[in-house]
């Protein structure tokens, strides 16, 4: 149960740390598309 | 596992895919401004003038849907919105007119958003569990809709860049249509908020909670937070331009606070669970006033630009799980969706203000400086509001009936 447990913490952070990783390779290729059009997180 | 645990957990994945989708799309829809302008020969006022009319029905609709919610259960609610959001994205991305933009991506978008977003969700993430861990419930909902922000805007971006505007929105729709069936994870059992003073006319509630001052004092703490979250957001990117730094710093920025949101909002509501909410706002709100003081003050480099967006990013939507935690403190969970949806609209009118101010100072005195200013007071202001706050479980009197 416990190693169980392990793999599926292990496998989601794996999973969170690469969909990041992705999205801050996507943000930095959006460059000035992004800037021009006034976007924000908000 | 109990029934209960298992649907407090399945409860709070659903929302929080449902959160990261809603947002992270409606996030990104500047993107299709330029785009939409140019094949139809639209000024770019027409778009703007869509979302601000999305923005506003949000708002404006957020207090009611979140009454239906409160009544008829999550699961309802996130069915009809996002039938409505998916239909919008349809719709719009076969606009060609005016007129068509608005319907869309202004009226349906916008009735979509309230049954999808935070006021609805998080509320019923709240409802399903213990008062001790609600917070921090709440939290990880929350950074999982800062999470879908994050990373729809650059997914976005590339499918635009592949398919064009209107195939893009297209996929986005049929992202959205995957909340219908989703919506069947949202298993509310409203049972167990079914009291006395859940008979009560909704008139009666909104009239006894408006005589609480506690009530206003957070709705416009929070008004505050909008002001600052859009007017940063918005107009960051041309700041840093006017102070010489690259264009590129500017996206760098938005990046790193939208990163650092996550964590935010995470950490937020893991606080919340430990400390009285109302004054970790306050302390959240008196940190934004010096984090902006500093970076306005002080000269202007890279290095300071990217220590200000990740203060700010840890600073962002970390007030969204403490202020819609403390009214379900204050006023317990019966009403959660709705209350919180009133505050919400407050955030709204605040985000109007500051995306508005933003550019009206700068187009009257060629500079950002006094609404630099004036988040700097606001923030103070903020903060002094938020201070006197109690978390007492306020009763509804059953005789205003």
């Amino acid at each position: 149960m416990q190693r169980k447990r392990l793999y599926i913490i292990i496998t989601s952070s794996m999973l969170l740390i690469g969909l990041l990783a992705a999205a801050w390779w996507g943000w930095s290729q959006a460059g000035l598309a992004v800037l021009q059009l006034g976007v924000g997180i908000c | 596992m109990r029934t209960t645990a298992r649907n407090a957990l399945l409860l709070m994945i659903g929302s929080s895919i449902v959160l990261a989708l809603s947002l992270g799309i409606r996030h990104a829809f500047g993107l299709f401004l330029q785009p939409m302008s140019i094949e139809f020969g639209w000024g770019r006022e027409v778009f703007a003038f869509a979302i601000a009319i999305q923005n506003l029905i949000w708002g404006l609709l957020q207090p009611f849907v979140g009454a239906f919610a409160d009544r008829y259960g999550v699961k309802r609610t996130v069915f009809i919105s996002a039938i409505a959001y998916a239909l919008g994205l349809l719709l719009m991305a076969f606009a060609s007119t005016p007129s068509a933009l608005v319907l869309s991506a202004g009226l349906l978008i916008g009735f979509g958003l309230s049954g999808t977003s935070f006021a609805v969700l998080l509320s019923a993430v709240g409802r399903s569990v213990v008062a001790e861990k609600r917070s921090m419930a709440m939290g990880i909902a929350s950074a999982a809709g800062s999470l879908g922000q994050f990373v729809m805007l650059p997914g976005t971006l590339g499918l635009l860049e592949w398919l064009g505007w209107s195939s893009a929105l297209l996929v986005c729709a049929a992202l959205i249509v995957l909340l219908i069936p989703l919506s069947r994870m949202l298993h509310e059992d409203l049972s167990s908020t079914q009291t006395e003073e859940s008979k009560l006319p909704l008139l009666s509630v909104l009239r006894q909670v408006a005589g609480h001052t506690d009530f206003w004092l957070l709705s416009l703490g929070f008004l505050v937070c909008g002001f600052q979250v859009v007017f940063i957001g918005i107009h960051i990117p041309a700041y840093l331009l006017d102070q010489h730094l690259p264009a590129q710093a500017g996206t760098t920025v938005l990046a790193l606070v939208g990163l650092f949101n996550i964590a935010g909002t995470w950490c937020a509501g893991w606080l919340g669970g430990r400390y009285a909410k109302p004054q970790l706002l306050a302390a959240l709100y008196l940190l934004r006033a010096v984090v902006i003081a500093l970076f306005f003050y002080m000269p202007i480099s890279l290095f300071s630009a990217y220590a200000f967006a990740i203060a700010m990013g840890l600073l962002w939507l970390s007030t969204v799980p403490l202020t819609n935690g403390t009214i379900a403190s204050m006023f317990g969970v019966r009403y959660l969706s709705m209350l919180a949806g009133v505050v919400f609209l407050f955030h709204q009118i605040g985000s109007f203000l500051g995306g508005w101010l933003g550019g009206l100072a700068y187009d009257q005195t060629g500079s950002y400086a006094l609404v630099w200013q004036l988040s700097i007071v606001l923030s103070v202001i903020a903060a002094l509001l938020n201070l006197p706050i109690r978390e007492r479980l306020v009763t509804f009197s059953i005789r205003e009936k």
